[in-house]
């Protein structure tokens, strides 16, 4: 007999057939001693061990034991489920919602006042180029203008 | 409420206390099921200090999911499956769910054997309930966890071949080879005590 047989006769003890295949497989292992041990067997020890589920009992006191669980619930600061799905959700929304609108004002007031020039002409010192020249070039990014101021050491 | 006001009332009643926040009613849960809970840890993972951890776990789990519960099964069944889910999740992170432990590899190589000693649990050999189920223990405790998980799943939370291959992650065939095996190994191991007592 193949393996695959030996499996298709445990599925047959397991109830795992379908109706035709089990009525194939109840003939089969009548009419086969080999087949009829090999099912018998499986029953067996199948029987004795559902049967006789070791049993375990927990190894500390309950108190101890749910010590910890408490403890543990306590810690993650979980607030029982229903009652947090009870509670109203509006609130949470509308502060979310302030809260994104807020930042998203923010952002838009500093580059408007960005672009207007509010915060103070922005001038750098782009070069100094000669040190006898005394040339000095200032660009202004919100006046969109370069200024380039030259100066003859001597006149100082 | 104490728990003491808790001690009569059914379990579906205990959850809906628990589902409103009373800690006191899921005291009571606990209370009444903590040992089943733990020996399903224990039966998996063998090792008590682990099969404590991870039933606390499962009951922290519990607390945190108890809107999911809807009276589907019973919350013994939820429970269990809790802390099955987190056995299979810890023997994963383990590596233990290997497939190339010299078992497997016996079992690849020599296909599942037929000769299957048929056990009968014998009146006159007159062994105490409690002695089977030692031997039983003894037994389960030779089989590699793949091995054993199947037939745990199988025998004692009765789950079907499909069911057990969508837990462990694996074959509704490679499930079958599995229980075959285990079962195959507890006849022999079941067998050989018999004799050896009987000589």
């Amino acid at each position: 007999m193949k393996n695959d047989l030996a499996l298709k006769i445990q599925a047959c003890v397991d109830n795992e057939l379908n109706a035709t295949e089990a009525r194939e497989m109840a003939c089969l292992v009548q009419s086969d001693a080999e087949e009829r041990a090999l099912h018998d067997g499986l029953i067996a020890i199948r029987d004795l061990t559902v049967a006789n589920e070791p049993e375990y009992k927990l190894p500390e006191s309950g108190e101890f034991y749910w010590s910890k669980i408490k403890r543990d619930i306590a810690s993650s600061g979980t607030l029982p489920v229903r009652e947090s799905s009870k509670a109203p959700f509006w609130p949470a929304i509308w502060t979310r919602m302030i809260a994104t609108c807020g930042v998203a004002l923010a952002i838009a007031l500093l580059i408007s006042v960005n672009r207007r020039g509010l915060v103070g002409p922005q001038v750098h010192e782009i070069e100094s180029a000669l040190d006898e020249m005394s040339t000095i070039t200032f660009h202004s990014d919100s006046a969109n203008m370069t200024v380039v101021w030259v100066q003859n050491a001597d006149f100082n | 409420m104490t728990q003491g006001d808790h001690n009569a009332k059914p379990d579906d009643a205990l959850v809906r206390a628990s589902q409103n926040g009373d800690m006191v009613a899921f005291e009571e849960l606990v209370s009444r099921h903590r040992d089943k809970v733990y020996a399903r840890a224990f039966s998996m993972m063998r090792n008590e200090d682990t099969a404590l951890d991870l039933s606390q776990q499962a009951w922290v789990k519990a607390w945190q999911r108890l809107a999911q519960f809807h009276g589907d099964s019973s919350f013994l069944t939820w429970m269990t499956r809790i802390v099955i889910n987190l056995c299979l999740d810890q023997l994963r992170k383990q590596k233990r769910l290997r497939a190339e432990s010299i078992e497997q590899l016996e079992e690849d190589l020599g296909g599942v054997e037929r000769q299957m000693p048929v056990i009968t649990p014998n009146p006159t050999e007159r062994l105490e309930r409690s002695e089977l189920r030692e031997r039983i223990d003894r037994a389960l405790g030779h089989l590699t966890y793949e091995h054993r998980t199947v037939l745990i799943l199988h025998e004692f939370q009765e789950l079907e071949y499909k069911e057990i291959a969508k837990r462990m992650e694996c074959s509704i065939g490679t499930v079958m080879s599995r229980l075959f095996y285990a079962r195959r190994k507890m006849a022999v191991l079941m067998a050989g005590w018999k004799r050896e007592e009987s000589k």
